[in-house]
């Protein structure tokens, strides 16, 4: 191992990333040059001391108390725990839409609106929303869709599988209007990536505003809600409405419903 | 639900310093403490997605990476950068810092090394501070920021270099460099 050889493993061998065969290798090589055991000293030194600057950096008590204080806080809303609930929920609270007026002059609901509205519901579950983690095989999707015809939901039940995501859980948004209820389901990857697929009935909504795109031949409009990115895509029956967290988790999506 | 709140806090308490000094190094004090009892509650109303035996800490810095720091960085004009050079090879001695510039800068190393860090670009900073400070294996810093293994090693390698030059700058600006 020559000195440039030496320096490129400078970083993986800090970070003891290294197989043990090259790490044996660098040591070798420090053994015999000054100039490298000079400079992989002093990179270890600096990191030393960049950890020691901010070991003084902690969480106040005021921080703790008030996160406790803020997990402490009932939640309005609640998950039923079980698959098995899916049948015995009776009941499904819905709740009215008051942020928004969601209808414009023409009657029908504006693609902004529902971009609005389907993202405040990413991260507030409709009321009473159902668990049905696990219901992935065919018999369960089917005890979906029964559950939204039996409350009269004309639901869109785009599963994203393809894109690795699984039925989290499901619920009814209904429009402060009711004009219509809209079917709400939360799709989660293993590691707790998000979607939430949002159905309305197709004549409710106005296709407007956002940027206009086409998702496998369909007419699509995507919106940016801070951090969240919300596209609207136009079927034959309903307009879904997906919400992801990031830009990249979009492309992931679309790509999947394209399939 | 109060056995639920106790097992989130477990898991959560430990962690909190380390989200606070990450959350530090891309927006100030206040905003960081707001950054992370925003990113807990996240968690805490996400836990039901969270799958037990999985890597918490994963899974709550990508939280805080993903809607908290990505969503700042979004709003924020980027300052202009260094580009890194592209002639930079390892080879090159005066890359490097040597134990005279450390003597140099004196007790405050640290901090000058912690206020360069400052003009590194976030991508690259957040993978830095995951490794250096959190001592996140490159297969965790993979997993928490879901990029490739490849990519979290040439993050940090351009990560190094930047805040490299920057105090090697420092250096020649206090002329005990040339
Ligand atoms: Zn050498
Ligand atoms: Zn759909």
């Amino acid at each position: 191992m020559n000195c440039t050889d030496a320096r490129r493993h400078l970083d993986p061998f800090q970070d003891n990333e290294l197989e043990v065969a090259a790490n044996l290798e660098v040591l070798k090589h420090l053994n015999l040059c000054p100039t490298c055991a000079e400079i992989f000293e002093t990179e270890r030194r600096l990191r030393e001391a960049m950890k020691a600057s901010i070991a003084s950096e902690r969480a106040s008590e005021n921080l703790r108390r008030r996160i406790h204080e803020a997990i402490s806080r009932p939640r309005a809303r609640r998950w039923i725990p079980s698959l098995a609930s899916l049948a015995a929920a009776l009941m499904v609270g819905t709740i009215a839409l008051v942020l928004w007026n969601p209808f414009s002059a023409s009657g029908r609901v504006e693609a902004a609106v529902l971009a609005d509205t389907a993202a405040a519901y990413h991260s507030v579950l409709p009321a009473d929303a159902v668990d049905v983690s696990g219901a992935d095989d065919s018999k369960a999707m089917v005890s979906l869709e029964n559950w939204f015809r039996e409350r009269g939901v004309c639901a869109c039940l785009h599963d994203l599988k393809a894109a690795g995501y699984a039925f989290g859980a499901v619920g009814i948004v209904e429009d402060v209007n009711a004009k219509g209820k809209y079917s709400w389901t939360l799709q989660r990857t293993p590691d707790g990536r998000c979607v939430t697929h949002m159905s309305v009935p197709q004549h409710l909504v106005h296709m407007a505003g956002g940027q206009v795109m086409s998702i496998g031949g369909m007419e699509g409009r995507f919106f940016e809600r801070g951090n969240l990115k919300v596209f609207l895509l136009r079927t034959p029956r309903v307009v879904c409405v997906f919400v992801t967290e990031s830009a990249r988790e979009a492309d992931h999506v679309m790509a999947a419903l394209m399939r | 639900m109060a056995d639920r709140r106790e097992e989130f806090e477990k898991l959560v308490w430990p962690l909190l310093d380390s989200l606070l000094r990450v959350a530090r190094r891309f927006v100030d004090a206040a905003a960081a403490e707001d950054l992370v009892q925003d990113t807990v509650l996240r968690a805490w109303r996400k836990m039901d997605l969270y799958r037990p035996g999985t890597n918490f800490k994963a899974w709550i810095f990508r939280i805080l990476i993903n809607s908290g720091i990505n969503a700042i960085r979004s709003r924020t004009r980027h300052p202009s950068l260094r580009q890194l050079n592209p002639e930079a090879t390892p080879d090159q001695e005066a890359r490097y810092l040597r134990t005279a510039d450390l003597a140099q800068l004196g007790e405050w190393v640290g901090d000058e090394a912690k206020a360069a860090l400052e003009k590194v670009p976030a991508e690259l900073k957040q993978v830095f501070v995951l490794s250096t400070f959190e001592g996140m294996t490159y297969r965790e810093i993979s997993e928490t920021l879901e990029i490739p293994i490849g990519t979290v090693m040439s993050r940090l390698f351009r990560a190094r270099v930047l805040l490299r030059e920057e105090l090697l700058d420092y250096a020649r600006e206090r002329g005990f460099r040339k």
